[in-house]
């Protein structure tokens, strides 16, 4: 069934206003209008969200471009589509109008990939959307134009050129398997095929670069760091997410009980951990959050893999998936805009009221009952149990274990805005602040209101009264914790240590510049080489040289005419052959 | 059937070249016309010819030479392919070497080799049989001579005399290729799905051999590269259109020419040549690659970002199935849009503000911002990024592997790729991001309204839009990739 052409244009403008805003701010044309739409720019994807119109197909796009929104898709689009509205108009409050146009232009490319992402329903356009966001958000990672923001856009680029490798090699062998490029072939190709376990390794890798799978996260905490706070919001709110996305769409999740899956529990459940211990040893605020991502996609993580482990529960893992990601996106993205937020002009006690509740979206990523969080604990609790088998269960007991070290990460949160507030110079306007209340709002309230099925099922599930004893334990723990450590601190005036942010790749950075001028050392050092062959030549060439020098100035004198003869002999055969 | 049209194609650019030669050092004006006059005839004619070829009629004009041996032109779907490219991008080089020379003497001599030169590569496309390849073949080095020493400066002369040799050896083993095939085959045209039926195998791998490294030379397939990055030498102009259409095509064409007409796929196939063609391909596309990152020179960079993606042309042909061909052809194409944006950008570059280095591009986007935008599109093209024209070939180039059976091919690509973006990041770093402390090399205003005069920057920025347009409609019915894949068929199933 071919859909009307005006709604196939209606599933392009949801790409192209953004990008078209995106251009027209590059460009300089009408751009401090342009700059007022931003926040409008995701509107369209908003509507879509709610309204899903059917799917479409423009044979002539790409490979033939396929868009569809499923309900998977419509959760997607819906929190991304919000956290970016509110984003765009945060980051207009805090930027300066003078210099406010290179950033935004980037804001709404990388929007517009990120929304394409949702749509696409081929492998060709995910993988084009996919990209556009990857590389548009380098303008997001060095806004700031500082030493360090240009260290991070090339920590940055250089793992999404890597992620973007894996990924090609997934997608080839993808393609190859699947009969056609639609993305619901590839799931039943990746799971029958001979590659399909090598191509889901792969594509694991690739989209485990954005999400922030454990040791490809290297990136993560630098980037997040050196971004501006409205910037980070949407790397680890929207963006990470559409590497989960990238999971969701092409791994064969209920097709085959991939023989890698325990691992893939196994390397979320420390990378939760890991998270939260390097967390603990920043004090930079962005970057304790950007270590809370790491080890929040590592719940995710073990969400897809109990999905690949079993082929029976795998819609659970896939509601679940998606119940998190709703979370997530939302309470991470409050967080990092309450970095900025935290700071507002009229008094010292909005200040305070503004940090005390930043607390809420930090409890919520605990998993505390009556929110987001709770659901999406239990939402994972669900996964693992429905995954069965030994490491599953293993993990689905020790799951509590995270809840608190979360909750230990999100006081230490707490207590860096704190500091980082205290010491600022710096000042939010009074639509700072509310954009940022009206964020950590809709993070605590999505769950209540977000009609999709996957949601209620699991907020309800984390209402029972089961649920409430075994959500409300690790949270007095951890509040213990905090208490006895704080105490214990005080007293003994012990600190935690401190790590820079990005912790391996204080060992991997020096390693790859040294090669990267190594090689070209090597390189000169070769030419140096050739060239001194070449000048014992060089002695015979001139002594041949001698010998034809008479035919050489015969040459330079009569070169022209050579060229003349020449031309008139081509005309000649011309003539034949037209004759 | 309209056997004037052929000749007529070849007159257009032929006619003004020779009327050149003959008009005074001093008359611009009229050589800019003739030359853009020759350029838009060509064009209405190809797109006449193409109507034709849409048809299926048959389009040829034989002349015989000698005993047994026939001139013949003959308009099909690759040749087409070709035609359309080389005329395509000869117009825009025309309008941008009106803009380039500006001053400077020897603009006659110039002028009457580059359309001597356009049409020597269009007589290759349109070339019917070996030995008509070969006349045009030969014609082209010798036309494009005078342009690589057009600066006539030593460095220039020895530049060309690399080429001279390394190009007219390479001529000399494509010909007695073609004398040792006559002397096995007798004379027989290019015909689709391959001309050869059987022979002794022995001496048809030799001769297949022969012709690679004839045809390789001009290809840059490493190790018979070294003349190019030499060649770096010639203006701007003549680099783009050596890279992206002229030699090094017509290099890779006549690979295609004789795989798929002369000894046919299925042939080759059984002689098992494609193989080690792949790994030569192979080898080329990795070591030209790493050996960009080592450069510091933008035109050399570029350089060896050609000989690395030219193979890519050869890969795709000896990866014997639908799939690779359809990359390997389409990048015949694709390549070409590409490399000429990147070194039309970088003859501005040195031209306007005299930045020939990677060293020296800080700030270029403030000071250019369109050039650079163009730079920046034809390098992403170049990395194979969607939705360019080079990730589609790349993306047949991979999965054709995977169909052909050869899954060893993916690592390469993977090299090639990640190593694209390794040295064109670093640029386009600098250009946009890092700012101007210095000032310019040699800074030369050279328009009031635009960054550099309207005839050098229209040129790239036509290229760069093909270069987006080629690859966001690669699933129109009108794109190459259509095209191409019109091709293919008639290839592999004649």
């Amino acid at each position: 069934m071919t859909a009307p052409v005006w709604l196939e244009v209606e599933w392009l403008a949801v790409v192209l206003v953004p990008l078209a805003l995106g251009l027209f701010l590059r460009l300089g044309l009408a751009r401090d209008f342009a700059a007022l739409l931003v926040p409008l720019a995701p509107v369209p994807a908003l509507v879509f969200a709610l309204f899903p119109p059917s799917p479409a197909e423009l044979p002539w796009l790409l490979f033939g471009a396929h868009f569809h929104l499923d309900q998977v898709g419509r959760v997607f689009l819906f929190f991304t589509s919000s956290l970016w509205i509110i984003d765009g108009a945060f980051a207009l409050t805090r930027l300066p109008a003078k210099d406010r146009h290179r950033y935004l232009s980037f804001h709404c490319v990388t929007l517009a990939g990120n929304v394409g992402v949702i749509l696409a329903a081929d492998v060709v356009t995910f993988y084009t959307c996919f990209a556009l966001m990857t590389f548009a958000a380098y303008g997001l990672v060095t806004h700031d134009d500082t030493p360090a923001a240009r260290r991070a856009g090339r920590v940055y680029l250089s793992f999404a050129v890597v992620g973007e490798l894996f990924l090609l090699a997934g997608l080839f062998l993808a393609a190859h398997a699947a009969p056609t490029l639609s993305l619901a072939d590839v799931p039943l190709a990746l799971g029958t095929h001979r590659y399909g376990v090598v191509a889901s390794a792969l594509l694991f890798v690739g989209f485990g670069v954005k999400a922030g799978a454990l040791v490809v996260h290297l990136w993560l905490p630098v980037a997040y760091g050196a971004a501006p706070a409205f910037g980070g919001a949407v790397l680890s709110g929207a963006m990470s997410k559409a590497g989960l996305l990238g999971w969701l769409r092409f791994l064969p999740i209920g097709f085959i009980a991939l023989p890698g899956a325990a691992f893939v529990m196994a390397l979320g459940f420390a990378a939760a951990l890991y998270g939260v211990v390097l967390g603990l040893c920043q004090r930079e605020p962005r970057a304790v959050l950007a270590y809370s991502s790491v080890s929040q996609m590592g719940l995710m993580t073990m969400i897809v893999g109990a999905g690949l482990s079993s082929t029976q529960h795998a819609s659970t893992a896939l509601s679940a998936a998606v119940m998190f990601a709703l979370h997530h996106s939302l309470a991470k993205g409050a967080l990092f805009l309450s970095v900025d937020a935290a700071r507002p002009s009229s008094s010292k006690l909005l200040s305070l009221v503004v940090i005390a509740l930043s607390l809420l979206p930090g409890l919520s990523l605990g998993g505390l009952v009556f929110t987001s969080g709770g659901a999406a604990k239990k939402a994972v609790e669900e996964s693992l149990h429905g995954a069965g088998g030994h490491t599953a269960s293993t993990l689905a007991t020790a799951l509590p274990l995270t809840s608190i070290a979360t909750l230990l990460l999100m006081a230490w949160f707490w207590r860096c805005l704190f500091l980082h507030a205290r010491e600022t110079e710096e000042h939010a306007r009074g639509p700072t602040v509310v954009l940022w209340g009206l964020l950590t709002l809709l993070s605590l309230s999505a769950v209540a209101f977000v009609p999709w099925r996957e949601v209620p099922y699991f907020f309800e599930k984390s209402l029972e009264p089961s649920s409430l004893w075994s959500l409300t334990w690790p949270v007095l723990v951890a509040l213990a914790l905090v208490a006895v450590a704080a105490a214990a601190g005080s007293r003994t005036k012990t600190r935690l240590p401190s790590l820079p942010a990005g912790d391996l790749l204080f060992v991997v950075e020096p390693f790859v510049t040294r090669l990267w001028h190594v090689g070209r050392d090597v390189d000169d050092h070769y030419d140096g080489a050739v060239l001194h062959g070449r000048a014992k030549l060089l002695a015979l060439r001139t002594r041949l040289r001698e010998l034809v020098e008479p035919a050489l100035a015969l040459d330079e004198r009569y070169g022209f005419t050579v060229g003349a003869a020449l031309a008139v002999a081509l005309a000649l055969v011309l003539a034949a052959l037209l004759a | 059937m309209k056997p004037w049209i052929l000749p007529l194609i070849l007159a257009s650019s032929a006619v003004p070249a020779i009327v050149i030669f003959f008009l005074g050092e001093k008359r611009n004006v009229a050589r800019a016309v003739l030359s853009l006059g020759g350029a838009v005839l060509k064009l209405g004619l190809i797109l006449y010819m193409a109507v034709l070829v849409l048809e299926d009629q048959q389009l040829e004009t034989r002349v015989p030479l000698l005993d047994g041996f026939e001139l013949v032109l003959r308009g099909d779907a690759l040749g087409f392919l070709f035609v359309t490219l080389s005329t395509v991008l000869w117009f825009v080089t025309t309008v941008y070497v009106v803009g380039y020379f500006r001053e400077g003497g020897q603009r006659r001599r110039f002028f009457g080799f580059f359309n001597l030169c356009v049409t020597a590569t269009v007589g290759i496309a349109l070339s019917g049989n070996l030995i008509t390849f070969l006349f045009f073949y030969e014609l082209l080095t010798l036309s494009t001579y005078p342009l690589v020493v057009h600066r006539g400066d030593a460095e220039s002369l020895r530049a060309g005399r690399t080429y001279l040799a390394y190009t007219l050896t390479g001529g000399a083993v494509l010909f007695f290729a073609i004398v040792w095939l006559h002397s096995l085959a007798g004379s027989f045209p290019f015909t689709q799905g391959g001309a050869l039926v059987s022979g002794p195998r022995a001496q048809l791998v030799a001769i297949f051999a022969l012709f690679i490294v004839g045809l390789g030379v001009k290809t840059a397939i490493v190790p018979l590269h070294s003349w190019l990055p030499a060649a770096m030498v010639a203006p701007a102009p003549v680099s783009a259109l050596l890279h992206a259409v002229a030699v090094v095509k017509a290099g890779a064409f006549g690979i295609v020419r004789v795989v798929y007409e002369v000894y046919g796929v299925d042939l080759c196939s059984q002689l098992g040549v494609l193989g080690p063609l792949a790994a030569v391909a192979c080898f080329t596309i990795a070591y030209a690659a790493v050996k960009a990152l080592a450069q510091r020179d933008i035109k050399r960079l570029l350089a060896y970002s050609t000989i690395s993606q030219v193979s890519y042309i050869v890969l795709g042909v000896a990866l014997f199935g639908p799939l690779g061909s359809l990359g390997g052809v389409s990048h015949l194409v694709h390549q070409g849009i590409m490399k000429i944006t990147l070194f039309f950008c970088a003859g501005i570059f040195a031209q306007d503000l005299g930045v020939t280095k990677l060293a020296q591009m800080d700030g270029l986007g403030r000071r250019m911002p369109l050039t650079t935008l163009a730079f920046t599109i034809g390098a992403l093209g170049m990395m194979g990024l969607p939705p360019f024209a080079g990730f589609v070939s790349k993306w047949y180039l991979g999965t054709g592997a995977l169909a052909a059976g050869s899954p060893w091919v993916i690592p390469v690509l993977l090299l090639s790729t990640g190593m694209n973006a390794a040295f064109f990041f670093p640029p386009l770093y600098a250009a946009w991001f890092k700012e101007r402390t210095e000032p310019w090399p040699r800074e030369e205003k050279q328009s009031a309204r635009f960054e550099t005069t309207p005839w050098l920057l229209a040129p790239p920025l036509v290229t760069a839009v093909l270069t987006i347009l080629v690859g966001l409609f690669a699933a129109s019915p009108f794109s190459v990739k259509a095209w191409v894949l019109t091709i293919v068929t008639r290839e592999y199933l004649p």
